[in-house]
């Protein structure tokens, strides 16, 4: 994405164009500074946050070396990020640093429980997805580089700032990575409605994957055959399927209370 | 009021339910996706009426919240009636009142204030046969379009009630013979371990600020899903699937 803008030799890659880099929003912002992993380039506050506000800021940015750091008006801000919503945040974003498969396979613990994404598409659902794999402990979250929506402000928002905690690894083959993962013993996890065996009754103590279909079209029929297991998240009611961003959570707090529980 | 629905979905479900208060269904294109594709044959019948819109009609929406042919389709749909607290719950006196209410599921949402939260949740309802909504109608997100495409079809099977008070609606359902189960971070019983063998009336707080105070007060139990992560809450309608799932089946 970020290397179709050409650039000029000394300034820094950016998220997006000049009009996508952006972020907003107090919070994720601030959350994306403390952690530390991907890099902020400019860093503009509105000049009518508090006093305390604009200290914590400038602590951070003291402890930056290349970086800058500019106080504007609450309506400059708007026009940068496009939003009102920024609540006197704004910062210029390099690429999202995603690991690679190698080096988040490297870090795993020993029982991994990772999540694969197959093309989700909405940036709110990928953002939820990997707020809840941060929260319910999911150890690293996979995403093919095509078809899929890539971590852009949009998503890191809807994420709360996760997604500086997630490790999140791009791989442009996802069925290569899927044979990978399973030759070093981890369980590849799909779920479909016509699955006979409930997500209750699959065994996520053991090193597994849980694959996440698109919102649209679920997982396509390769990966689903590439399968070890295929579960269903038992339904009850009148309505046939689940919102993806929902069903992950289910599946990963099912992960969490198996494991949980020794 | 009418509604405008965009998602093929919500309207093939308000067909389905209701094909008397479908209006009209709004045809765009001469190549709908294969969702609208079966709402036109639904809604013919059904004997919806499909009214071709025009350069000007396409003018009219663009510009809207999202661009693409496929936001231009879309379809009038009566508000559903929301229903009497009563019947929500269901009365005392039914005579099915062992078997229906010796367990069972129903949601109160606590001044949400995002509609694609009530929408997922909704959705979320339907596919877990969730019994009834309480929705508080004060400082809330309103039961508008967005919520019923959201919910994709959910709003349709999901009775709910507006009330402007929710400890008046509490009070109702433990009336009826239901437990009111509360959520916090601050709760130390995980909603695993609760007892699924009671009619439980489970309360979502507000995204920012949680269940209100009050509410808290009138809640049989208190419980909450162990975060892990540095963020350390999930979005509120993931965790109400979450736990809706954990206290739905056998």
């Amino acid at each position: 994405m970020v290397e179709r803008y050409r650039r000029q030799k000394g300034t820094p890659a950016l998220l997006g164009n000049h009009q996508k880099c952006w972020l907003w929003g107090r919070h994720v912002v601030m959350e994306t500074l403390r952690a530390g992993r991907w890099p902020v380039l400019e860093l503009y506050v509105s000049d009518q946050l508090p006093i305390e506000d604009l200290q914590f800021a400038v602590d951070f940015v003291t402890r930056q070396e290349r970086f800058e750091f500019l106080k504007c008006s609450s309506e400059r801000l708007t026009q940068l990020c496009h939003s009102r919503e920024h609540q006197g945040y704004v910062a210029k974003m390099a690429p999202f640093p995603y690991g690679t498969v190698e080096s988040v396979l490297d870090s795993s613990p020993v029982r991994p429980l990772f999540a694969v994404l197959d093309g989700v598409q909405d940036p709110h659902n990928f953002g939820a997805v990997i707020r809840s794999a941060h929260v319910l402990g999911v150890d690293a979250v996979f995403v093919p580089t095509y078809g899929q929506v890539p971590v852009t402000a949009l998503v890191a928002r809807s994420s709360a700032g996760a997604v500086s905690h997630m490790p999140i690894a791009q791989t442009d083959d996802l069925l290569n990575l899927v044979k990978l993962l399973q030759s070093r013993g981890v369980r590849l996890i799909g779920t479909s409605q016509r699955a006979a065996k409930s997500i209750a009754a699959c065994d996520l103590k053991l090193a597994s994957a849980i694959v996440i279909g698109n919102e649209g079209s679920g997982i396509r029929t390769e990966l689903l055959a590439a399968c070890d297991e295929l579960v269903t998240i038992p339904q009850f009611g009148a309505l046939e399927s689940l919102n993806a961003a929902v069903s992950a959570g289910i599946l990963f707090y099912e992960a969490q209370r198996q494991r949980a529980a020794k | 009021m009418t509604l405008e629905l965009k998602n093929p979905h919500s309207v093939l479900a308000a067909i389905h339910a209701r094909p008397h208060e479908v209006f009209d269904v709004h045809l765009a294109s001469d190549t709908p996706s294969p969702a609208w594709t079966e709402v036109l044959d639904l809604a013919a019948a059904s004997a919806v009426r499909v009214t071709r819109i025009g350069r000007s009609g396409r003018a009219a929406v663009r510009g809207g919240e999202t661009s693409g042919r496929e936001t231009l389709m879309s379809a009038s749909v009566r508000e559903r009636p929301d229903v009497s607290l009563e019947e929500l719950f269901g009365k005392k006196t039914d005579v099915d009142e062992a078997t229906s209410r010796a367990s069972g599921l129903w949601l109160a949402l606590d001044n949400l204030q995002d509609t694609h939260n009530v929408g997922a949740i909704f959705r979320t309802a339907a596919f877990f046969g969730v019994r009834g909504i309480v929705v508080t109608k004060d400082r809330s997100a309103p039961m508008n379009a967005t919520v019923y495409d959201v919910a994709a079809g959910g709003v349709e099977h999901v009775p709910f009630t507006l009330v402007p008070n929710l400890a008046r609606a509490i009070g109702i359902a433990k009336e009826s013979g239901l437990w009111v189960l509360g959520t916090s971070e601050h709760a130390t019983e995980e909603i695993s371990q609760i007892d699924r063998d009671r009619p439980w009336l489970l309360i979502v707080g507000n995204e920012e600020s949680g269940m209100r105070r009050l509410t808290a007060e009138h809640c049989d139990t208190v419980c909450r899903i162990a975060p892990r992560g540095e963020v350390t809450s999930l979005n509120v309608s993931v965790a109400t699937g979450i736990m809706i799932a954990a206290l739905s089946g056998e």
